[in-house]
């Protein structure tokens, strides 16, 4: 995988987890790759792998057993679609709003970019 | 995670100017840490008294509770530079002696080791190119199960196709909850690596989580040290 050298790794490995878990190729109760296993298909420290595991649990998305290993959570595509879905919505509103734009504008401009297709 | 290293006030002067200047940090175990700054800044002085070959003038180094000038020096590897090593053996003598010597040493993963880059374990060691000496030097060290790994410059005279490769071998081949210290110039090839950095710069000392520059400066690791040299150098 091509990082970005500017954004937390361990980010960008969860985010890579949570976009197979998306997609389908990780599926519900799935025991995901050991520590050992994911650091060697990143190329990437232990350490960041348990960082990004961390994060996935923290999040509710993956349940970590000690000594047993991490499984994917029954309900989290559904979280994840539309927590994703919310973060994107969310980063979009942020940015026009700093271009100074108002509500009413921002969602004319999206009424009229859906309409146009 | 554990604390491997303490160390505590270290200084240490050559010609009396110091090298290293009161330096104290904790080191956990289980961290890749690349060690950078200019040639002749003190990187491998450093990695020499951790390892104990050098003593410092002030201060102690300890590992786990032991201070490093009473440690059995099988606890840790310190990687040469390719041009000091058993020039006149072969390969398979080096990896005979190693196993004599280090009880921790793993003759067959080194003969593995051998195989993948390619070696001939028949080869004398003095007719081997630089890139060659240095993978010697990377099979003796990683056939050791050691905690604490110093390495300096250990990918100077690396062909094209292991520098592709240096990431996976380190990560198959590090035991686990070890500590590695690299001191290196690959900082683009092995940011992506590194748990954390430590930087040498006119006098001072950086000591620093890489996902925590990229967090909280959404700078690469690259980025970051030029930043800090060129403060260094303003100062």
């Amino acid at each position: 995988m091509d990082f970005r050298t500017n954004i937390p790794i361990y980010v960008q490995i969860a985010t890579s987890i949570k976009e197979q878990i998306m997609s389908g190729s990780l599926r519900y109760g799935d025991k995901l790759p050991s520590v050992r296993e994911y650091s060697l298909i990143y190329e990437v420290s232990a350490l960041t792998i348990q960082r990004a595991i961390s994060q996935l649990d923290l999040e509710g998305i993956i349940q970590s057993k000690k000594g047993i290993g991490s499984f994917v959570l029954g309900d989290c595509k559904d979280n994840l679609e539309s927590r994703m879905i919310g973060q994107q919505v969310g980063e979009f509103v942020e940015k026009m709003k700093k271009m100074g734009l108002t509500d009413e504008f921002i969602i004319s401009k999206v009424k009229e970019s859906l309409s146009n297709g | 995670m554990d604390n491997l290293i303490s160390i505590k006030g270290i200084s240490k002067k050559y010609n009396n100017t110091f090298v290293i200047n009161d330096v104290s940090m904790s080191i956990p175990s289980g961290r890749i840490i690349g060690l950078l700054g200019d040639n002749g800044i003190g990187k491998t002085t450093l990695l020499k008294l951790l390892g104990n070959i050098q003593q410092p003038d002030k201060g102690e180094i300890r590992i786990g509770e032991t201070l490093v000038s009473q440690m059995n020096a099988k606890d840790i590897v310190y990687l040469l530079e390719p041009v000091n090593i058993y020039d006149w053996m072969k390969i398979k003598d080096a990896i005979s002696f190693y196993r004599d010597f280090y009880e921790d040493f793993d003759a067959q993963k080194a003969l593995r080791i051998c195989r993948e880059f390619g070696l001939d374990p028949k080869a004398r060691i003095t007719r081997l190119s630089k890139g060659n000496k240095e993978k010697v030097c990377l099979l003796l060290a990683f056939s050791r199960q050691a905690k604490l790994y110093l390495m300096d410059e250990p990918f100077g005279g690396i062909d094209p196709t292991l520098k592709k490769n240096i990431k996976k071998f380190i990560l198959e081949n590090i035991p686990v909850n070890a500590t590695i210290i690299m001191a290196t110039h690959l900082i683009k090839d092995l940011e992506v690596l590194f748990d954390q950095i430590i930087i040498l710069g006119a006098g001072k000392i950086v000591y620093v989580d890489t996902d925590e520059i990229r967090e909280t400066r959404n700078q690469s690791i690259d980025e970051y040290y030029s930043e800090v040299m060129e403060n260094a150098a303003d100062n």
